[in-house]
This record gives structure tokens, C-alpha cells and sequence, in this order.
């Protein structure tokens, strides 16, 4: 069962170091093993430890992450704040251009990666405070990025959405995540009430239908978390990789 | 502002060794070793102190290799297929230097904790 373990753990390395190498650590890891059962049960669970968290951290090395990051792990929260920031500038830059539909529901997972995105490319080269000059670009482009491109691009992702929606046979068509409610009716209809909706907008509309999207301020913060953890998480492993 | 230092995972011509690296380089100076043996020197040379994974191992001499500091042969009196590695010109300069580093220093150690003591 362990050779089995070790064979699958070592299916984590990259293909170019496996080929190189997987012969001879399988080999080392049964020499290591027939010592380690021979020395009792305590050496064995030693060893199973040792070896997992070696393969583990060899293969992320292999992969070009480094096992400790070259900062203090404190550091590593600039990528999830910036992720908000982003996605607050996404907000205001949305809202002041009048993108009504950039909450549309699909469209949060493209904002978290797009956001992502942003996180990575700034993140990894630690430009939000006193950026290096040759920096500059990266940090215009990860700016323009959440303030423009990304509503701008959702924009067009939640007319095409939209427009397949009210293509379907069943065009009218509700369905709802927590605190966001997509309706499409093949009818216009009076837009809804607003009080106590932070986004309610009538998303599309024509002579015979309409799409509703009602979005719910208090879902704001689970999605952004969601969306900042997801980012952040991208930064960070980005962030380990620097070395500027 | 931020403070960050450049954490080096290659081996660096200028830079101190770090120990698992000089004694894996110091294994393979005695005679070649396939990749079992460095492992049993390496525990041997440091008394049982620096015990590689075998992952940790694999890593170290990929670097090495990538560095030429290394290079892998396939040996001919093995009674199997077997891989071992050996020092390569560069990678014995490289030790040699570094031993004549710590040779200074330990000497240096030793002059200025004398100098204290007396």
C-alpha cells in the first residue's frame, strides 16, 4: 500500500522530472521502507511522515514553488486586500459607467478570476507600495484591468448570457444563488421595487421580454470573500515565487 | 516599506553552501554514490543530524545537476541498472573553495576566542 501511495505522490512532480527520476526515488523510498519496518511501528510512522511531507515539498520545488515563502507570511495578506480593492474599484468603475449587470450571478466567477488575475500579475511583483519603475506598466495594466476591462468585459459576457437566456424554449426562467435573483420573462413587465436592494436592475429589454437581476446587499461580503480567498490564494502561491 | 530578502533555492558560485548541499557534495568527493548511499553518508557524516526525505534528496541533486556541479553515470559494475552520481570539475572547485571559507573562519573563530580567553 505504501509503494502505491509513493507511486501516486510521485505522480505530483512534474512529467520531465519523473521520467529523470522516478526509478531511482521509488527505489530509495523501498530501501528507506524495508528500514523503517524493521525498526518498529513508531519508525514506520516516522518515516510515512517524513517521506509525505518530502514528496510533497519536492514536488511543489519541482514545480518552481519554493517550500518557504522569502517573507513574512504577513506580507502574503497584501494579495487578498488588493483583491478587494480591486473589486471595490470594479464596483465604483461599474457604477459610474452605468454597467448595471455587472453582478449578473455567472459573472462572479469571471470577476473572481479576472480578479485573480489582477492579484497574480501585481502581487508578484509587490507593486502597490513605492512600485519599482520597471513595475509601472504592470501595476497601470492590473489598475486599468479591475477598473475598466473588468465591467467592461462582463458587460458583454452577461449580454450574451442574457440573450441565450431568452433563446430558450422555457424563456421564463428564475433561478436564484443566495441573495441574487436572475428573472427572465417573455413579457415586459413593471420593473420590481427597489427599497432594501442594493442592485435591482432590469438588465434587458425588449417589446415581449425582460431579464431582472435583484441583488441583496448583504450578499455582497460572501462573495467577495469567496472571491478574495480564491485570489488571494493565487497571489499567494504567485507571491512565494517572487524574489524581488 | 517592506523588507525583503532573496531567498536562494539554486546553488549560487558566490555563495556560502548550505550544509545539507556541502555534504551531499562532500559524499560524492569520497567516491561516486547513487542516491540510497548519499542518503546513508549524508546521516553518517552529520551523526544522524541532517536526515534527507528522499523527495528533499531529489531536489538537492536536481539543483546540482542543473549547476553542473554533478552529473549523473550509469554504473557498469552494478549487478543492476543503477544510476550514480559523481562530482564534476566545477563542483569540486566549488567545495574546495568553500572548505578553504570555513578552514578561514574556523581559524579566525578560534584566534578571536583565544584572544577573549586570555
Amino acid at each position: 500500500m505504501l509503494k502505491t501511495f509513493f507511486r501516486l505522490a510521485l505522480r505530483l512532480y512534474p512529467r520531465e522530472y519523473r521520467r529523470t527520476f522516478e526509478a531511482e526515488m521509488l527505489d530509495v523510498l523501498n530501501h528507506r521502507e524495508a528500514e523503517a519496518r524493521a525498526g518498529g511501528g513508531l519508525r514506520l510512522l516516522s518515516f510515512c511522515v517524513h517521506e509525505t511531507f518530502g514528496l510533497i515539498t519536492g514536488a511543489a520545488s519541482g514545480h518552481g514553488i519554493p517550500a518557504r515563502s522569502a517573507e513574512p507570511w504577513l506580507w502574503s495578506l497584501e494579495a487578498p486586500a488588493m483583491v478587494v480593492t480591486f473589486y471595490v474599484l470594479g464596483v465604483v468603475a461599474a457604477h459610474e459607467f452605468g454597467l448595471w449587470g455587472f453582478f449578473f450571478p455567472a459573472t462572479y466567477v469571471v470577476a473572481i478570476a479576472v480578479i485573480a488575475a489582477s492579484a497574480w500579475i501585481a502581487g508578484r511583483t509587490c507593486t502597490l507600495v513605492r512600485p519599482r519603475r520597471r513595475h509601472y506598466a504592470v501595476v497601470v495594466t492590473a489598475l486599468l484591468m479591475s477598473m475598466l476591462i473588468i465591467p467592461g468585459s462582463l458587460r458583454l459576457l452577461e449580454d450574451a448570457r442574457a440573450a441565450a437566456l431568452l433563446k430558450r424554449p422555457d424563456a421564463e426562467v428564475t433561478f436564484a444563488l443566495p441573495g441574487i435573483h436572475v428573472t427572465s420573462f417573455r413579457k415586459a413587465i413593471d420593473p420590481p421595487r427597489t427599497t432594501g436592494l442594493t442592485f435591482s436592475q432590469v438588465f434587458s429589454q425588449g417589446p415581449t421580454a425582460m431579464t431582472l437581476v435583484h441583488h441583496r446587499e448583504s450578499a455582497a461580503p460572501p462573495y467577495v470573500a469567496l472571491g478574495a480567498l480564491l485570489a488571494g490564494s493565487v497571489a499567494f502561491v504567485s507571491r512565494r515565487r517572487l524574489s524581488c | 516599506m517592506r523588507h525583503i530578502t532573496t531567498r536562494h533555492t539554486e546553488p549560487v558560485a558566490d555563495v556560502p553552501l548550505t550544509e545539507p548541499v556541502m555534504l551531499i557534495l562532500l559524499s560524492l568527493a569520497e567516491r561516486p554514490r547513487h542516491g540510497y548511499a548519499i542518503l546513508k553518508d549524508v546521516e553518517a557524516m552529520s551523526d544522524g543530524r541532517v536526515r534527507f526525505s528522499t523527495g528533499t534528496l531529489y531536489g538537492a541533486l536536481r539543483r546540482l545537476l542543473e549547476a553542473a556541479w554533478i552529473e549523473r553515470f550509469e554504473e557498469d559494475d552494478a549487478a543492476r541498472d543503477r544510476v550514480a552520481y559523481r562530482l564534476t570539475r566545477t563542483g569540486k572547485q566549488r567545495l574546495v573553495t568553500e572548505a578553504a571559507r570555513l578552514k578561514h573562519l574556523t581559524r579566525l573563530a578560534s584566534l578571536r576566542l583565544a584572544l577573549k580567553g586570555a
